[in-house]
């Protein structure tokens, strides 16, 4: 069986969980779609559970026995991530029900067609209450 | 395992090998301006990721690793994508994209310090942990969290199933 031992195996792993980190605040920080957004913040969800799957497998609490935590943390982020990714898909779908698009661009066309006036807004809002 | 004459070259090596297809998927997925183009890029850094957990000699991680980011996360950004025209804007000017580089890199040095700081506590020896001890840990140890996390889980799915409800008995 294939298994990492290498001595700087936990540095390595939390180096490569930091790199995803890293790259997922990017991706937040400037993209503009909504779907781009939501890859950024899984690869940092994904990194996390890089970080918690190697401390939980490389540097255990001392006398704790056998060491789950770890793993099982990882999976607690997983289930994290595909919730919030169900969410943000059914996010994006009510914002395409209502604006025709997600694209930044539509929306921003979308948005400044409607400026303070209330005219397209009352439309909006009208069919917010019948639902 | 040091019969393999190579094996100690062999583990970073491999590592080394996942760990650059995670991060010139994630690098892809983060910069593509083509939405499709990212999130392909996206399913291969997750399945390099699955590489690291199975190098974890976490053989059930990698598995839902692949259920859960390649599978399920996959589809639902496919779902996402057909929403759209697939053409993201433009990044922000060099400035925004040095700023998101700044906030994005300064969390992550700091982190990476600490761990530089703590790395000689580690010891460099994945344990055998099988799946049944895991499943029996999660339904006694840890039976709350774990019920927590089906709740969140459910909270989350009804939650989507009411928004994508709502408006479509309106329209």
């Amino acid at each position: 069986m294939s298994v990492v031992d290498f001595p700087a195996a936990w540095l390595a792993c939390q180096l490569l969980a930091l790199c995803l980190l890293g790259l997922g605040f990017y991706a937040l920080f400037t993209r503009r779609h909504l779907a781009a957004a939501l890859i950024g913040v899984e690869l940092a969800i994904a990194g996390a559970g890089v970080s918690l799957a190697a401390s939980g497998t490389y540097a255990p609490a001392p006398g704790a026995g056998p060491v789950l935590t770890g793993q099982s943390l990882t999976l607690f982020a997983m289930g994290l991530a595909a919730a919030e990714a169900s969410v943000v898909l059914a996010l994006m779908a009510v914002i395409a029900r209502r604006f025709g698009s997600v694209d930044p661009v539509r929306l921003e066309d979308a948005l400044a067609l409607t400026p303070a006036p209330a005219g397209p807004d009352e439309s909006v809002s009208g069919g917010e209450d019948d639902a | 395992m040091n019969e393999v004459p190579f094996a100690a070259y062999a583990a970073p090596a491999l590592f080394a090998l996942h760990a650059l297809i995670t991060l010139a998927g994630a690098f892809a997925a983060v910069t593509s301006l083509n939405m499709a183009r990212a999130l392909a890029a996206f399913l291969a850094s997750m399945f390099g990721l699955a590489g690291v957990f199975l190098l974890m000699n976490a053989a059930f991680l990698a598995l839902a690793q692949l259920l859960v980011y390649v599978g399920a996360v996959g589809v639902l950004l496919f779902f996402a994508l057909s929403l759209s025209r697939g053409q993201a804007k433009a990044l922000p000017g060099p400035k925004g994209v040095l700023f998101a580089a700044l906030g994005a890199t300064l969390p992550a040095l700091a982190a990476a310090a600490c761990a530089f700081a703590v790395s000689g506590q580690a010891q460099a020896r994945p344990r055998d942990l099988p799946v049944a001890d895991l499943g029996a840990f999660l339904l006694t140890g840890y039976a709350l969290p774990f019920e927590i996390i089906s709740v969140a889980l459910f909270a989350a799915m009804a939650g989507a199933v009411t928004l994508g409800f709502t408006r479509r008995r309106s329209a």
